[in-house]
């Protein structure tokens, strides 16, 4: 029978990685990302006591970051700054499924960063799960809404930037 | 376009790096230490804040209620108990406040956590009420322990005069409230109930 330290050691040296990337995308300065971490860190470890098993770790995970992460559990409201940094091959690996996607177009990404920033903040929640590589089931399970609502979202997600990609009111 | 997607790939690199340095670098024993020690710190600061209420309701019902000495007068021990049941049931608000603050799981769904965001708007309202009972009683109590100060003044100016007074001090405390609530409070709610709406377009 573990104890609670020993769980929660495990827990995080299983899914430093994936918690470190997740805030990475909440917060755009290294300060705020350390905050942000040891915040999600200590719902974690607040957390833990709770957890049934009932969904996979990750998804727990994935949960308490985002929540944490978008400021609704405290006292006093925080404007969520949202920053997707994408590279050329996850934003590849994000359109793939698209059929009508252009895979050797030229990418300007900083124009393309730009464009993932003026998404709101749910659409940046679920395109940053879905860039982590998380099922529209697992999605679905985190943010609390149906699958198919997931996979109209993610569709919707990938018009807007095809769009703005094209040149239509880029700004 | 320009083609710029290698060197933001290197930078990329660098920067995941550097994102995992945190989690990886820091001293988790000192953390997670910390952590128990803020857990401890909690259910102490819990119990003295129980212990300080229970004192302090056991020392004015000795005080005002059962108090031999002989100048002090019945009204004296009738504002006694009127204080005393005041405190009590203050002191069960502010331990439920406590609970629900502090039961804020993290673990839930983002849709959960919204709709609990966009309750506690409604919910700070509708609290309100479990206030009037321990004002009313702490109303009493003042009034009955102020009126046989007044004595220059007929009994009618006494009850007006305490209770000027009295809801003047409630008021101000009360718009102090509302303005905090309405700073901290009302955009989380508003900002949840927003959020909500885009959840289920």
């Amino acid at each position: 029978m573990k104890t609670k330290e020993e769980k929660f050691k495990l827990i995080i040296h299983e899914n430093r990685e994936r918690i470190a990337r997740i805030c990475s995308y909440y917060a755009p300065t290294t300060d705020d990302r350390q905050d942000i971490e040891q915040e999600v860190l200590i719902n974690i470890w607040k957390s833990l006591d709770s957890f049934r098993g009932d969904s996979a770790v990750s998804t727990w995970i994935y949960r308490i970051a985002i929540n944490t992460s978008l400021g609704f559990a405290g006292k006093e409201f925080k404007r969520t700054k949202f920053r997707v940094n994408l590279d050329l091959n996850q934003y590849q690996s994000f359109m793939q499924q698209d059929e009508s996607a252009d895979k050797d177009e030229e990418l300007n990404l900083e124009r393309l960063n730009v464009i993932m920033n003026q998404l709101s903040v749910i659409d940046k929640a679920i395109l940053s799960l879905d860039l982590e590589g998380e099922s529209t089931r697992e999605i679905a399970d985190i943010i609390g809404i149906t699958e198919p609502n997931v996979r109209v979202k993610i569709h919707r997600i990938k018009q807007f930037i095809k769009e703005k990609m094209k040149g239509n009111g880029y700004e | 376009m320009v083609m710029n997607s290698n060197n933001q790939t290197t930078d990329k690199k660098e920067n995941n790096q550097s994102l995992t340095l945190n989690i990886n670098t820091m001293n988790f024993e000192q953390f997670v230490s910390g952590l128990k020690m803020q857990d401890k710190k909690n259910a102490k600061l819990m119990k003295n804040l129980k212990w300080l209420y229970i004192v302090l309701i056991v020392f004015y019902t000795g005080l005002m209620i059962v108090n031999p000495d002989p100048d002090l007068q019945i009204y004296h021990r009738i504002s006694g108990i009127f204080y005393v049941l005041a405190f009590i049931l203050f002191a069960l608000y502010f331990k439920q406040l406590y609970k629900e603050f502090h039961s804020i799981a993290y673990s839930i769904t983002l849709k959960e956590l919204l709709q609990k965001a966009a309750k506690r708007y409604k919910s700070a309202f509708s609290n309100i009420y479990r206030m009037l009972i321990p004002l009313l009683l702490l109303d009493a109590g003042v009034t009955i322990s102020f009126y046989h100060q007044l004595s220059s003044v007929s009994p009618l100016e006494r009850i007006v005069y305490i209770q000027l007074v009295y809801l003047s001090i409630m008021a101000a405390a009360a718009y102090v409230g509302y303005r905090i609530f309405m700073k901290q409070q009302y955009p989380v709610s508003e900002r949840a109930r927003e959020l909500l709406k885009e959840l289920e377009e």
